[in-house]
């Protein structure tokens, strides 16, 4: 793949229904145009080595009955909303976990975002900047990560090391892992 | 269609279920319409007529080559790099 958008391509469309896992490869980038809906299945990855844009999106719904499914970023990952939510649809039954994993090698930029998966993890070495986001997820900051969170509200946080923290607004209920 | 296919349209309705685009298959499509499928469910006797709305399925790679064609309505990515 090189570099793809995916855009609302009639008024008609629903949603894009991802059937594998999707490795987007360094180099290449894969966009989400304004009201994008993207669906992701129950045991699948989309693992970014490039870059993802999720530009305004409607929605990106993760489905882990008998699986779990998520985002993995080992390039480059950035977000911005207002409308953009990250969903997991199957909270009841079977849940096998949905994510949003950034890896050390990776960057992450989010702004106006909803994280409902139910982790988010931002490893040590891992470069984020979020801002005005709001987590029902539960995130878990590594050591070492650098971390800006301006304005974002969070459900439950769990830290690891806490390095950089600007403006946080309003004072998210943070708690050291243990 | 297949690897080994190759698939031009312009301007034409498609009411089957699925359209499926193979990693490979060279397609060309432009101002075209993919609307309902209409598919017969028996059941215990009974037959009713539903309208169920079709599906492309394809590479993500073959994304662009749906532009200019609307009325989709789920696109199925089969994966890949």
């Amino acid at each position: 793949m090189t570099n793809v958008s995916l855009p609302v391509l009639s008024p008609g469309m629903d949603h894009y229904q991802l059937n594998g896992d999707l490795i987007i490869a360094t180099g290449a980038t894969l966009t989400f145009e304004p009201g994008t809906r993207f669906y992701v299945t129950a045991g699948l990855d989309v693992t970014v080595n490039g870059a993802l844009v999720i530009n305004n999106a409607d929605w990106v719904r993760f489905h882990d009955q008998n699986g779990a499914c998520g985002i993995v970023v080992n390039g480059t990952m950035s977000a911005t909303g207002p409308v953009t939510r990250f969903e997991d649809v199957n909270s009841a039954y079977n849940n096998l976990g949905t994510y949003l994993t950034v890896n050390a090698t990776g960057s992450f930029t989010a702004s106006g975002c909803y994280f409902g998966v139910n982790t988010v993890t931002l490893a040590a070495g891992s470069a984020v900047s979020l801002t005005g986001n709001v987590f029902g997820a539960s995130v878990t900051f590594s050591a070492g990560s650098a971390v800006d969170v301006t304005a974002t509200e969070f459900g439950r946080a769990c830290i690891v090391q806490w390095t950089t923290c600007q403006s946080c607004w309003p004072t998210p209920a943070l708690q050291w892992c243990t | 269609m297949n690897a080994t296919g190759s698939f031009t349209a312009s301007g034409c309705y498609f009411g089957v279920n699925t359209v499926t685009f193979a990693a490979g298959s060279a397609v060309s499509l432009t101002g075209n319409v993919l609307g309902f499928g209409d598919v017969q469910r028996g059941e215990r006797g009974q037959c009713d007529r539903q309208r169920v709305w079709a599906g492309v399925y394809c590479p993500v790679d073959y994304v662009p080559k749906l532009l200019a064609n609307p009325s989709f309505n789920v696109v199925y990515l089969s994966g890949g790099h």
